[in-house]
């Protein structure tokens, strides 16, 4: 098999929720082109689905598919490559509660995944059944669900839900609910007793996120810490 | 992308291709810290020239 032709600076990158490295390269300009198109359409969607694009193409690492990247890998490696190719200084200002506006110099470099303290992925029935939990795909950010704009809380939190559980096993069994047909793993979760889905609830509400922090002191010498925690964040702020 | 907005892409990119011959194609297969600093280093150059006419004048 024939080298492959090197022709673009190529930086390592681990995925956040896998440990996995892979080989990034910059965006090209018709690539920032690409996000800028949907910056200015504003919706959140076709936003979603540009920088998805701009990751697929910039991750070179052969079999590597990025519809397997969990929402927090995804933006993770988005901020990196967005850090190789146009800067790793996002110039942010901040309108404080005195009416004052608070520039900052955010260090892309810097930003990583916060995992939750004791987050475990497995969540446990009885003493030898329970769920394995896994992070949703960012994927499920594009399902009808979550573009739709008329679900409910409810409703998102349900597909966050059917989206967060790899298997249940009990004794020796173990039903990989991605297997299964979407209305019977439903029906499953619906005869769930209390306890057991308010932990899984639990789980999906406190999934892994960029975190970078901010502290100032503002003119009234009160201290003032703002945390950063999703894209949005990062470049709207 | 707080950095830039698509009217001032479309701007940068015209005034390179109109007033300095630049590609289209060149500048979109550039890295966007590439186009930043032939940009800048443009309008130090321009900056130069007008400077030294204006000595001349």
């Amino acid at each position: 098999m024939k080298l492959p032709k090197i022709d673009h600076p190529i930086y390592d990158v681990t995925i956040p929720s896998i440990k996995k490295k892979v080989k990034i390269r910059p965006m090209l300009v018709k690539e920032e082109k690409i996000l800028l198109m949907a910056k200015e359409g504003s919706n959140p969607y076709e936003i979603f689905q540009a920088i998805k694009q701009v990751v697929n193409n910039c991750i070179i690492t052969g079999d590597f598919d990025s519809n397997k990247l969990t929402l927090f890998d995804l933006e993770y490696m988005f901020l990196r490559i967005r850090s190789v190719s146009i800067g790793n200084i996002v110039k942010v200002s901040y309108r404080d509660e005195d009416g004052k506006d608070y520039p900052f110099d955010i260090d892309l470099e810097k930003i990583e995944v916060k995992f939750p303290e004791n987050q475990e992925l497995l969540i446990k029935t009885g003493e030898t059944s329970g769920f394995k939990m896994k992070y949703p795909l960012a994927t499920i950010y594009s399902t009808e669900a979550f573009t739709s704009g008329t679900a409910t809380e409810q409703e998102l939190i349900d597909e966050l839900i059917l989206n967060s559980i790899d298997d249940y096993f009990d004794g020796e069994n173990v039903w990989r609910l991605a297997q299964q047909p979407r209305n019977e793993i439903k029906e499953f979760i619906d005869g769930l007793d209390i306890a057991t889905y308010n932990k899984i609830r639990e789980f999906v509400a406190a999934l892994p996120s960029l975190y970078y922090e901010v502290k100032y002191t503002n003119s009234n010498g009160k201290e003032q810490l703002i945390k950063l925690t999703t894209l949005t964040d990062f470049f709207i702020l | 992308m707080s950095h830039n907005t698509l009217g001032n892409y479309y701007q940068v990119i015209f005034s390179l291709a109109q007033h300095h011959h630049y590609s289209i194609a060149d500048i979109e297969n550039l890295y966007p810290f590439e186009r930043d600093i032939y940009v800048d280093m443009l309008t130090d150059y321009l900056k130069k020239l007008e400077d030294e006419r204006a000595g001349l004048a």
